[in-house]
């Protein structure tokens, strides 16, 4: 209505324009007006005539009212400019960027979750192309610092529909790729981080009465809504970090996911036991569990039972990885050789087998299709175990085995005395294993030497170590093989190392258990 | 000596190209085509300009050739000339897409994917805006057809 209003303060009428040849004319003057107003140069004059046309009422209501019709113009000039001004963006890009919006979707369904959230904060057309689901098939949400929330998740997870296929979520130092079977752990406390503003998580924690601007256990409760529809076909999840879930959260979630296909859960604050029960009871189609854990030395629960029925509940498991739990050689058994398809293994940094459960191991047919075994810093890893398992290896069995990682910051232990530490791999016959395996690549990083190893190595010994490293290193085209005799770092506090190093273990009554295995 | 078949592809600029079958079946709807016996003459293709289309012909030409192996010096080889390949400026690659979508070479289709992807992969939304913004000028021509269409559609 207003528009249809002259500028001009000769006509005060505020009429409904009637409808009428009239109106035509009316229509032609407001197009003139408003060209002429628009190609006025100077824009001085125009805060001088205002001024002008304000002094000249008299009254003060009259005044109020000129001001009020200005501004109210002036918004409709500006938002009619604004329209103008997207739609004309709009018509650019839909020039520019040739692609209909099917070849538009499948290129965005290949970014990753961020680009593709950025690429539809561009225009209306990319807004459009990047609500199809199949864009978000695969969700990453993992950042350095904490500044995802439950919201977004939901939201991302709402638009993937029944296209979701993976998640990814959490926490990761930024200098670490979430690479399996990496020697770093990936345990992240997000008490250290504090995001880019300068905030720091505790800042956050503290906010009361508002969402939480972090993960919290609810994180993943959208995949039981409508009856558990999005997280039915769920394949991947990834959890790194998230500080705040549960036992019952997860198990929650992991409920939702009956197709799941590859959990990987880091510095969660969940047990074993618990979790593999989850996993037993909800998620039977699994092939890939890596489990690394938030109190490494301190998760002890895990139980006979529950290894029972999670070998008997996931039998197509071809991927272990259970880092720094409390592992028994029994179960560690039971385990490896109750999951018949197991390809790779990886018990890095667990503790208590002594590897007694490799010990005829490839009998009736276990650990048949073992490819990879890695127990690097097994602190109850003893040589003469792998003495053994080496043996057998070399008697033909586990055929498909390719890569055993024994490497061990401390040494591995020796049979009878669990403080006189082996710091050489000398006790694998190297040159017999080439032979018979030359596809095999064994990895054995010890530190230089010990101040504890009573027998230490001769210079004599130390040299043809070294020099049987380089030999092999030399022609191992298809073998690999890596021995080094890397330093420690801390030679100058072995000693007190070691010893503060037995400490953990001491506190528990279990080193009875272990020494009478 | 087998005689090998010989495809004629006749393109939108009314040129033809001979090539080996083998070859022209790489792009499944010329192989729909000579399946359904349309190819007894030329194959016509009148959307595709002879500079994509002796592009194309390259890229299957290369990728029929190396043999189907494992050997890891075959599958590097086919790497690098597929990096060169999509090394093309932004107005070919678009070019490019739109003809091997209309072909059907899954494979390239893949690859073609894939480097958008990449440029679009990692850019702020201004970025975004400025990636397009530069090739404004190689679509100008089409600015004049289409504002033809936005005044007749009086919106």
């Amino acid at each position: 209505m207003a528009k249809r209003t002259c500028c001009s303060d000769t006509s005060t009428a505020v009429s409904p324009p009637p409808i009428s040849p009239e109106s035509q004319t009316d229509r032609f003057n407001n197009d003139f007006l408003l060209d002429s107003f628009l190609h006025v140069s100077d824009f001085d004059s125009i805060n001088t005539s205002f001024d002008t046309l304000i002094e000249s009422r008299s009254s003060d209501s009259d005044k109020h009212d000129l001001i009020q019709r200005a501004l109210h113009i002036g918004s409709i000039l500006l938002e009619a400019g604004k329209r103008s001004d997207r739609k004309r963006s709009l018509f650019h890009n839909a020039v520019v960027w040739p692609l209909p919006p099917d070849l538009t979707i499948k290129v965005f369904a290949l970014l990753d979750t961020q680009s593709v959230c950025y690429a539809a904060a561009t225009c209306s057309f990319f807004q459009k192309c990047a609500a199809d689901p199949s864009c978000f098939a695969s969700i990453d949400l993992i950042t350095s610092v904490p500044k995802v929330n439950n919201g977004v998740v939901s939201s991302l997870i709402r638009r993937a529909g029944n296209a979701l296929q993976s998640i990814k979520l959490g926490v990761l130092p930024p200098s670490t790729s979430p690479l399996f079977c990496s020697s770093e752990p990936l345990v992240y406390s997000i008490r250290n981080s504090t995001d880019a503003s300068g905030v720091s998580w505790n800042d956050k924690r503290s906010r009361q009465g508002k969402e939480s601007s972090i993960l919290t256990r609810s994180c993943l409760s959208y995949l039981s809504e409508n009856g558990g529809a999005p997280g039915a076909r769920l394949r991947r999840l990834h959890l790194f970090n998230i500080e705040r879930m549960d036992n019952a959260a997860l198990s929650a979630s992991l409920s939702a996911c009956p197709s799941l296909l590859d959990l990987e859960i880091v510095g969660l604050h969940v047990e074993l036991r618990q979790t593999l029960e989850s996993v037993s009871k909800h998620c039977p189609l699994i092939e890939r569990l890596a489990f690394e854990s938030s109190k490494t030395g301190r998760d002890d629960g895990l139980k006979h039972p529950t290894c029972y029925e999670f070998v008997h509940s996931c039998p197509n498991i071809t991927t272990l990885a259970l880092k720094g739990f409390k592992l028994h050689d029994y179960k560690a058994r039971m385990l490896v050789k109750g999951l018949r398809k197991l390809k790779i293994v990886d018990f890095s940094t667990s503790y208590s087998f002594t590897g007694a459960f490799l010990k005829n191991l490839g009998a009736n047919g276990g650990g048949k299709h073992l490819e990879v075994m890695i127990l690097r810093d097994c602190m109850h890893l003893k040589e003469i175990e792998v003495e053994h398992f080496m043996g057998a290896v070399l008697a033909g069995e586990f055929e498909c085995l390719r890569h055993l990682d024994i490497s061990n910051r401390e040494g591995l232990a020796s049979d009878g005395d669990w403080f006189r530490r082996c710091y050489s791999a000398s006790f694998i016959p190297i040159k017999q294993l080439l032979e018979e395996r030359p596809n095999f690549c064994l990895v054995a990083e010890f530190p230089k030497g010990s101040y504890i190893d009573v027998e230490q190595p001769t210079p004599g010994d130390l040299n043809s170590d070294v020099s049987l490293a380089s030999q092999f290193s030399s022609h191992a085209s298809d073998g690999s093989f890596l021995m080094s005799a890397s330093d420690s770092g801390s030679d100058s506090g072995n000693e007190d190392g070691q010893e503060t190093s037995f400490l953990t273990y001491d506190e528990s009554s279990d080193e009875i258990d272990f020494l009478s295995t | 000596m087998s005689f090998s078949k010989t495809i004629m592809l006749r393109n939108y600029d009314g040129e033809t190209f001979v090539v080996d079958e083998v070859v022209a079946v790489e792009p499944q709807t010329i192989e729909h085509m000579i399946e359904d016996g349309c190819a007894n003459t030329s194959i016509p293709l009148p959307n595709i300009t002879s500079k994509i289309l002796s592009k194309v012909i390259e890229h299957c030409k290369k990728h029929v050739e190396t043999p189907n192996s494992n050997e890891k010096d075959a599958k590097a080889d086919l790497k690098s000339f597929d990096f060169d390949f999509v090394k093309a400026d932004q107005g070919t690659l678009f070019d490019l897409i739109l003809a091997v979508n209309y072909l059907n070479i899954k494979g390239l289709l893949d690859l073609i994917y894939q480097t958008i992807a990449d440029m679009i992969k990692g850019k702020t939304p201004e970025e975004e805006e400025e990636m397009r913004r530069v090739n404004a000028w190689v679509f100008s021509c089409f600015v004049g057809v289409t504002c033809l269409y936005f005044k007749s559609k009086k919106i």
